[in-house]
């Protein structure tokens, strides 16, 4: 098995992005997004300096710069930063000696996808409609 | 930052492929022992707790069937020999009885016309409470077949028997309390001493009321002498033998003078004179003792 190469995108301070951020892989993000980041693989990294302004979730998460939303991590959750916001982990959770957290920290047990039914009536009158 | 320690970072993270390696795997599990050719002592015992434990209730339910089963069979066992007992004992006694002494029934004579001879052949006596009979009479069973045989087999005995009973107990007998109600018709010879009076109605009116007009004279000494008179006689007839009285025929004698007393007493109202005097004439026949 071939170790897949890494993939990383890097967001550098002096960037503003305003709105939602996908990625398929991990991000380092020193800039400022006003928005949603979303990233299904790999480490979401906010780091030293950075800023988001809205809801983060990936599935590795380290918080060295500033949250002002909720987060949410699937697997590992590391904050050395300041969260404003709840945090929501499904594995383990980290606090570094300067995490600064305003909100509350909720563990799930299990995977649950948000709003299914609004969704799956959404696809049902997608199909009705084609 | 700079980009290698990002680098570093995020190679943290990356998912590490897994190489899964069947051959150190096997080669670092413990040896197992050989599989055996049968199970194990300790697999049987399991196996069979576990059939122990599967076959519990349907165990214990049979076990139950069976001791509800045997319980009643043996009651049933119990029921069937006492009726076996009660019924067969005496047709063997009676077979038994027949084949012995088939002519000796005949010569019974008085005690042929009783069927079953259910006085005993001797009276009992405390000895016969004091011995211990080995062989257990059953519950239902309340007459003995072997005394039946015995008094069937020789009649002869138990006729004699009743004669040489000796006078001493004739008199313990008749000094009894038991023998209270019995006196009774021995005080029937009043009555049967004034049975002679049935003679009286034979006679004329005319002479009778004569004679009731004379007693009057001397009925006191008459009456105390005739009590007197009953009296002995009372305390005399039961030491006296009465060999030729059946026990069977008692009651009829005694309806007779009952029969007798009645009619003296359904007669006696045509004379005005009270009863007593009119008896008092019968006594008068009798022995005067002055």
């Amino acid at each position: 098995m071939k170790p897949q190469p890494l993939n990383v995108t890097l967001l550098s301070a002096g960037l503003s992005i305003h709105g939602n951020v996908f990625l398929d892989h991990g991000l380092s993000s020193f800039a400022i997004v006003d928005g949603n980041i979303v990233s299904n693989a790999g480490l979401l990294h906010i780091g030293q300096g950075g800023m988001v302004k809205g809801q983060v979730e990936g599935e590795h998460v380290r918080v060295d710069g500033t949250v002002e939303g909720d987060v949410h991590a699937r697997g590992v959750l590391e904050i050395n930063g300041r969260v404003i916001g709840n945090v929501y982990y499904y594995g383990t959770i980290r606090l570094g000696p300067r995490a600064s957290l305003e909100g509350q920290v909720k563990r799930k047990s299990d995977l649950t996808i948000e709003n299914a039914a609004s969704n799956v009536q959404q696809l049902s009158r997608t199909v009705a409609s084609v | 930052m700079d980009l290698r320690e990002i680098q570093a970072l995020h190679a943290q993270y990356t998912a590490q492929p897994v190489i899964i390696d069947i051959a150190s795997h096997t080669a670092a599990m413990p040896a197992l022992a050989a599989p055996d050719a049968g199970p194990g002592a300790r697999v049987r015992a399991l196996a069979f707790a576990g059939l122990l434990r599967k076959a519990g209730k349907p165990a214990l339910i049979a076990l139950a069937i069976a001791a509800v089963a045997a319980g009643g069979g043996m009651s049933i066992a119990r029921i069937w020999r006492a009726m076996h007992e009660t019924v067969v004992a005496p047709t063997t006694a009676v077979a038994s009885a027949v084949k012995q002494a088939p002519g000796s029934i005949p010569a019974s004579g008085p005690q042929g016309e009783m069927p079953i001879d259910v006085n005993p052949a001797r009276p009992l006596t405390s000895s016969d409470f004091d011995t211990h009979r080995p062989v257990a009479q059953s519950a239902l069973a309340n007459v003995d077949a072997r005394s039946l045989a015995a008094a069937n087999s020789n009649p002869a005995s138990a006729q004699t028997v009743p004669t040489s009973r000796p006078a001493a107990e004739n008199v313990a007998a008749a000094a009894s309390p038991i023998r209270a109600p019995r006196q009774s018709p021995p005080v029937a010879p009043v009555s049967a001493v004034a049975t002679p009076s049935p003679a009286a109605p034979t006679t004329p009116p005319a002479t009778a009321e004569a004679q009731t007009r004379n007693q009057p004279a001397q009925p006191s000494p008459a009456a105390s002498s005739s009590t007197t008179q009953v009296k002995s006689a009372v305390s005399t007839t039961p030491e006296a033998p009465r060999p030729e009285q059946r026990p069977a025929l008692r009651p009829l004698h005694r309806v007779t003078r009952h029969a007798s007393a009645a009619t003296n007493t359904e007669t006696s109202p045509e004379s005005a004179a009270p009863a007593q005097p009119k008896a008092q004439p019968a006594k008068s026949g009798d022995v005067q003792l002055f």
